[in-house]
């Protein structure tokens, strides 16, 4: 058990990031490379204003989800919005996410900082298995996200919005809808997201320079595995990524665990390219 | 690779310390790339022909690697300046150049070439790593027939065949697993388990730790690898749990340090770890809260690896005491004392110059250093060097290492008094 709740726990944080990637994906067709960057740069602000400012847990919430999201919409204006072509924002958004690496490096450096943890660090037993309470509460954090986008996306006017960009952008604009503001709203929400997620993520690993790097790759297999667009997709993804990691590392050799995540995501798309949750769409040609 | 890598993780130790170098190691005149000054000022008693040597480093750079390399700069200064108030080298006063290689091989290639076609040949040159840089100068001043002292050995620089005037000042993987289970048996257990960062260092130094504790009559019950990029270890801990060791040794930099400590506090594996020289160069094991683990719980259980002159005695041994003086002389320690191998270096060629009775027969020099008896250099990091005509390596003995709790570093040293 003690080995499920910590893949469950890692797949959750691998989850956030590709629910990040999936709210920009839906909204603008842009594929946000850098997002792990910007949960990094939020993990970096929870540890600056936890540990550094000991500033109480609610205020660090509301500054890491500004700070971030106006990092998200800076990105939106210089690395997606001037760019034409989404092979090119795939280059761009890389160039955002070195950027954010190198500024990290330069304004934190290159150790690793603990971030505290505001509620209890003790190990506890659950259902016979040791787990940190920020596991559990990552867990929780990532099943919560998902269902409030769920909700927000098929309940809310913005949410309706966003499926109707997604689905046909030119029919969107034709129905009034700001397909700009929209993709510049996607970027600062997602952002916004990945601050407020931030400090719990943290305690688990760590603010350090290598964190976007070390998340961006297999968040991307989540995504993937998930399917393009799917905000549960995304969850699924990413728990089942964290799973297939750890037991292989456990019962297989720490050497066969990229041969296993990338042979999945090989298969899943062999099987069903679209992903395990992602759709297609006709089109007249 | 596997040296430069374990170089990079020592050099990491610096990243502990706080402040910028030393301005005094950063002076230069006028832009010049290189500052030279007979160490020792009006200290100096020795007369007649400066013996000239040239100590290479990153002046110019800030952060981790100028902190370095003005431990370096700092540690020949010392070296000659204590040197010099003896009588210098075989009566020569000591004259130390400064070059600012800039942390770059090209530009160190550039600019020792002019200072060896310079009015002023320096019979040895000193460098503070890395081992790039050194894999650069290696042929450049084995042409230019000069002495290398190296920090920071390259696959190859301890070849005497290949390169007869470079020693290395540096201990390899072979010195560095031979010190794991002597430790461990000194501790009581008889057995261990290894988990070793899946990277060329650990590669080669954790299935190398296996046959040496093997040898040793200690039971390695598991060994496992991890990659330095991943996020959570309990997987594999709990594998290497399960095989009931007395004691586990650990291999790895960085930011997994902290994830394995971690992990084995949540599996509620207490089992006394030890960590090797990348452990110790991990900033994150070393430095306090908040940012921090010193003084964690996670951390009850682990000693790392340091040199026996980088943990603090009350009585050091006289060369250890004499060269922090020394080094201190120059400004405040910034990094650990590893990083003053070159203070070895200095005190190696005079050494070899009494023996050899000579201060510009290179040749002869080479050849002294290849026999000097062991101590025979008032040395301070390493109490002895062993080269010989086939290995240009310190061929430290386990005697030279020791396993401490972390702390913080004081006078470039663990476990003084208030750390």
């Amino acid at each position: 058990m003690t080995l499920f709740l910590s893949a469950l726990s890692l797949g959750a944080v691998y989850a956030l990031v590709a629910v990040g990637y999936n709210i920009v994906f839906t909204a603008s067709g842009a594929f946000n490379f850098a997002h792990a960057q910007l949960l990094m740069l939020g993990v970096f602000i929870s540890y600056w204003g936890l540990a550094v400012l000991k500033l109480p847990i609610a205020l660090v919430l509301l500054l890491a989800a500004a700070i971030v999201a106006v990092a998200a919409g800076v990105e939106e204006r210089v690395a997606i919005r001037p760019v034409r072509g989404v092979e090119a924002q795939l280059v761009t958004t890389v160039g955002a996410a070195t950027l954010i690496d190198g500024a990290s490096q330069l304004i934190w450096g290159n150790a690793a900082r603990q971030v505290p943890f505001p509620g209890s660090t003790r190990v506890w037993v659950v259902l016979g298995g040791r787990v940190f309470p920020v596991e559990l509460l990552l867990i929780a954090v990532a099943v919560f996200l998902v269902l409030v986008l769920v909700w927000l996306s098929r309940r809310s006017m913005i949410g309706l919005a966003l499926l109707a960009v997604a689905e046909d952008r030119e029919a969107a604009l034709l129905r009034g809808i700001n397909v700009r503001a929209v993709g510049l709203g996607a970027f600062v929400f997602s952002g916004a997201v990945a601050g407020v997620v931030a400090p719990v993520v943290g305690p688990k690993t760590f603010a350090v320079a290598t964190l976007g790097t070390a998340l961006a790759l297999k968040a991307f297999v989540a995504l993937a595995l998930g399917g393009f667009g799917s905000i549960p997709g995304g969850l699924v993804g990413g728990l089942a990524v964290g799973l297939a990691e750890q037991l292989t590392a456990r019962y297989v050799g720490s050497t066969y665990v990229n041969l296993v995540v990338f042979g999945m995501l090989l298969l899943v798309l062999l099987v069903r390219p679209t992903g395990l949750f992602g759709t297609t769409a006709e089109r007249a040609v | 690779m596997v040296r430069s890598r374990r170089l990079m993780a020592v050099l990491a130790v610096a990243a502990i310390a706080a402040a910028a170098c030393s301005s005094s190691s950063k002076s230069s005149s006028g832009g010049s790339s290189a500052t030279t000054a007979a160490a020792g000022g009006s200290a100096t008693t020795a007369s007649g022909t400066p013996v000239h040597i040239v100590v290479t480093g990153a002046v110019s750079a800030s952060g981790t690697l100028g902190i370095n390399s003005g431990m370096s700069i700092n540690a020949v200064k010392a070296a000659a300046s204590v040197l010099n108030r003896s009588g210098g080298i075989n009566g020569h006063p000591v004259q130390v150049t400064v070059v600012d290689d800039a942390g770059d091989p090209t530009t160190a290639v550039t600019k020792l070439q002019q200072a060896l076609s310079s009015g002023s040949k320096p019979i040895a040159v000193l460098d503070s790593g890395p081992g790039n840089l050194a894999a650069a100068i290696l042929p450049v001043l084995n042409q230019a027939h000069v002495l290398l002292f190296n920090i920071a050995p390259t696959a190859d620089s301890s070849d005497a065949t290949k390169w007869p005037l470079s020693f290395d000042l540096s201990p390899g993987l072979n010195d560095y697993s031979s010190a794991f289970c002597p430790a461990i048996q000194a501790d009581g257990s008889k057995s261990v388990a290894i988990f070793y960062t899946d990277d060329a260092y650990g590669d080669a130094l954790g299935p190398l730790v296996k046959t040496k504790c093997t040898g040793d009559g200690v039971s390695v019950t598991g060994i496992d690898k991890f990659d330095p990029t991943a996020l959570d270890f309990t997987p594999q801990l709990q594998k290497l749990q399960g095989t009931h060791p007395d004691a586990l040794i650990l291999i790895g930099y960085g930011a997994p340090v902290g994830y394995i400590l971690k992990n084995m506090n949540k599996l509620g594996w207490t089992v006394p770890t030890y960590g090797d020289v990348a452990v110790t160069a991990t900033p994150q094991v070393s430095a306090p809260p908040p940012g921090g683990l010193l003084g964690d719980p996670v951390e009850a259980s682990l000693k790392m690896m340091v040199f026996k002159s980088t943990q603090y005695s009350a009585n050091p041994p006289a060369g250890e005491a004499t060269m922090i003086n020394a080094i201190k002389a120059q400004g405040p320690i910034q990094a650990t004392l590893v990083l003053a191998y070159d203070y070895d270096g200095v005190m190696l060629l005079a050494a070899a110059a009494k023996q050899a009775n000579t201060v510009t027969d290179v040749t002869a020099l080479a050849k002294a250093l290849e026999s000097l008896p062991p101590g025979g250099a008032q040395t301070g990091v390493l109490s002895a060097y062993h080269f010989s005509s086939t290995s240009h390596a310190p061929n430290a003995s386990a005697d030279e290492f020791a396993f401490v709790k972390p702390t913080k570093v004081v006078d470039g040293q663990f476990g003084a008094p208030g750390a």
